[in-house]
């Protein structure tokens, strides 16, 4: 499945016994809160059955600040319907590992969502 | 013209979102024979500062984005008319509070605010991401009724 709002697409698959959601383009609306919501209650919606997810960000090309507010929405919700929840990130992007390190401390109090490149 | 000597390049900022293509467009035309961190890191501040020109400026239309390197540094400024002085010195103030207390922390504990107040609207993250994760050094100036925006750092500098 492919899920699409302007210059963002993710495409979900299973792999492994996982759901993965891997996001690709870029994200740089200026309410991505308002612009993603869709593509959010789909993704939540794909989420019901799966054990495992991945979220894979390596393919992101860049995402403005306002973009984080969904996302650390979207992994709280993830936390309290998959068992696992994985975050995977591009370390040799800068901007990404910087992210996605911080984003990492913030979820920390999530115990089943582990965030790694 | 070498790198280090490159002139400075404005770009002027209307109300309209689709002007931060022609932003990033300058930006990355710019820094088109630095690194790719450097112009990842110059691309990300530009577009962080100018959305907030858009956003919170007044009188749409006023605002102006400028990059520069000289000796080694480069700059990203913004200038903007303001809603209020009052909102300018919110801004002053809040930059003054990353150079205290450390642009990471403050950067972490936001989005823990975030996670906790899921509904609210504006993340409040854009200055605090310039500063950590483009290693930027912020400072503001109120000229009368603008304010401007700094965002200045070695082009060699590495992330902490």
């Amino acid at each position: 499945m492919r899920y699409q709002a302007e210059d963002l697409t993710i495409e979900s698959l299973e792999q492994n016994n996982q759901l993965v959601l891997r996001w690709l383009g870029r994200s740089e609306t200026k309410d991505p809160n308002r612009t993603l919501q869709p593509l959010m209650e789909a993704v939540i919606g794909t989420l019901q059955s799966a054990q495992s997810v991945e979220f894979d960000f390596r393919a992101l090309e860049y995402m403005n600040s306002s973009t984080i507010r969904p996302i650390l929405k979207l992994l709280q919700t993830a936390s309290t319907r998959a068992a696992n929840v994985h975050v995977r990130y591009d370390a040799g992007k800068t901007w990404q590992r910087m992210s996605f390190l911080a984003i990492g401390v913030a979820l920390a109090s999530l115990t089943n969502v582990k965030v790694s490149a | 013209m070498s790198q280090a000597e490159r002139s400075k390049r404005s770009v002027p900022l209307g109300d309209a979102w689709e002007e931060l293509q022609r932003v990033r467009a300058t930006i990355e035309e710019y820094f088109a024979t630095s690194s790719e961190d450097l112009r990842s890191a110059a691309t990300m501040a530009a577009l962080e500062l100018a959305e907030n020109v858009i956003k919170h400026g007044a009188d749409r239309g006023s605002g102006l984005v400028t990059m520069a390197e000289e000796n080694g540094e480069i700059v990203i400024s913004t200038q903007n008319r303001v809603r209020s002085l009052q909102a300018a010195q919110t801004v002053r103030q809040r930059i003054e509070r990353i150079a205290e207390k450390g642009a990471r922390e403050l950067y972490v504990l936001r989005m823990v605010e975030i996670m906790q107040q899921p509904d609210a609207n504006d993340s409040g993250l854009g200055l605090l991401r310039v500063a950590y994760e483009g290693s930027f050094q912020l400072s503001c100036e109120i000229l009368g009724d603008r304010v401007r925006i700094q965002a200045r750092r070695q082009s060699n500098a590495l992330p902490s």
